[in-house]
Parts: C-alpha cells; structure tokens; sequence
C-alpha cells in the first residue's frame, strides 16, 4: 500500500474514533449538567416554603433559620464547583481518550 | 530555489507530525487533579462524623466541645490536604466552604451550637440533609476525577 493510501486509511480511522469519543465523552455532559442544575433548584423550591412554615410554628429559631439560608448559599457554591470540575474531568478524559485514538490510528495505518 | 518536492521531502511525514501532536497534547498540565483515594476517604468517613455531631447537638455544645473541636480539626486537615494536591483548586474550595466558621456548611454549624448551646430537632433533621448533600458533591467531583459517574447514581448506590 502506498502512502497516501496509508494516509486516508488513517483519517478515516481517525474520523471514525473521534465521532464515537466525542458521541460517549461529552454528549451527556450537558444533559448532566442540567439535569444537575434542576435537581438542585427543584430542592431549593421544596425547602424554603417547609423552612418558613417551621419558623412561623416556632419549629425553628431566626438564627436556626438564617443558618439554613446560609447552607443553601453555601451548597449553591459547591454545587456550581462540582459542575465546573466535572467538565474539567471530562475533558481531561478526552483529551487523554484523543492522544491514544491518535496513537493506535498511526499504529493501524502505518504499522509503526 | 526551493522547488515544491525539495519543500515536502523536508517535511516530517503525516505520521511523525500526528505523533508529535499526540505527544504535545500529553505534554500539557492536565485540566484537573488525579483522583485521590486518601481524599475520598477523607470526604466519607467525615461525612459519617459529621452527620453523627448533628445528631448530638441535641445535647449541650459544652459538653461535646472536645469532639466537635476533633472533628472540626479533621476538616481542616481535610482542607490542607486537598490544597497541597496539583491541580485540585476546586476540591480545595469546597473543602474551604465545608470548614469556614462563617459559612453555611460544618463550620457555620458548630459555630451556631457553640453560639446557642444547643439545637432544635427540626434544624437538625435539615441540616443533616444540608451537610449530606455538601459531602456527596465532595465525593461526586472526587470520583469524577477517575472515571465519568452520575452524581445521583452515586447517592442512589449509597442509600
């Protein structure tokens, strides 16, 4: 086999491996993340109606109260770090993913 | 004068320049820390303690101030720990938000005992619930970290 014969076998094989990367790696990330996201705000939407009930019934002190308001801002952060660093890890496994498709590619279609 | 064959015969070959490229994108820092089991370990056996202190606060602040300063403690070196790893500025950040005295997570919460001497059963019962989800993203970006894994399915494997 000549070698832009050997070229195009590579891209194709390429091509092909980086659509099934791309398609398992970051598709559902978004998906994910809004999934996540409602999740959360859904949560948020359950708790503060209970929270002001369970004050108005002296279930809860003010300071009780403004401790949970305080979590919730704090679990907001959290939960945005835990989106940003999931994306940063599923990017960091596609980049690793490309460098060995790119790899084994070049092995397969020039048999070094 | 350079003719075009001269040109390309000075050109590494297609297979030499995707090899070399494939070598510069693994020459770069990686985009996120490597999973730590240690900080896994960290993150589920604090959970446990801390959930279990909750529960004690039904109890004066005064007479588990020993324990709640021991498990404060925990969580700090939890932080330090997390902040000495390469690349791990998110993880150290939510470490940093569990322990923080004026924040809304573990250290708000002992602070608030200490402040109040004790706890109503209401807010503990919440609060746990808080303090549990503030661990499970812990543990959801420390898991991430070695393979992709839905955050729910990790809570749905843990009850």
């Amino acid at each position: 086999m000549d070698f832009d014969a050997r070229w195009e076998l590579f891209l194709v094989e390429f091509r092909n491996g980086l659509a099934v990367l791309a398609r398992n790696t970051l598709d559902d990330l978004s998906e994910q993340a809004k999934g996540d996201g409602e999740a959360f705000i859904d949560s948020m939407k359950d708790d503060l109606p209970r929270w002001t009930k369970a004050l108005h019934e002296g279930l809860l002190t003010k300071d009780e109260f403004e401790q949970l308001l305080e979590g919730q801002k704090s679990l907001l952060k959290l939960h945005m770090l835990t989106a940003v660093g999931l994306s940063k890890a599923r990017l960091e496994q596609f980049r690793q993913a490309l460098i060995s498709l790119a790899t084994t590619s070049v092995y397969s279609a020039f048999g070094v | 004068m350079l003719d075009t064959f001269s040109f390309s015969r000075r050109l590494p070959s297609p297979a030499v320049l995707v090899m070399l490229a494939a070598l510069l994108l693994g020459a770069c820092d990686p985009l996120i820390g490597a999973y730590s089991a240690e900080a896994y370990r960290n993150a589920t056996s604090l959970k446990a303690r801390s959930l279990a202190m909750i529960d004690r606060s039904v109890q004066s602040y005064s007479s588990n101030a020993s324990d709640a300063t021991n498990l404060m403690t925990d969580i700090s070196a939890a932080y330090e720990y997390s902040k000495g790893l390469e690349n791990n500025r998110l993880s150290a950040a939510q470490w940093d938000e569990m322990r923080d005295p004026e924040k809304g997570l573990m250290g708000g919460f002992v602070a608030g005992w200490k402040r109040n001497g004790t706890t109503g059963a209401f807010f503990r019962s919440e609060k746990k619930a808080q303090i549990s989800r503030a661990y499970d993203y812990i543990i959801c970006l420390e898991v991430n970290k070695q393979r992709a894994t839905s955050c729910a399915d990790l809570q749905a494997a843990e009850e």
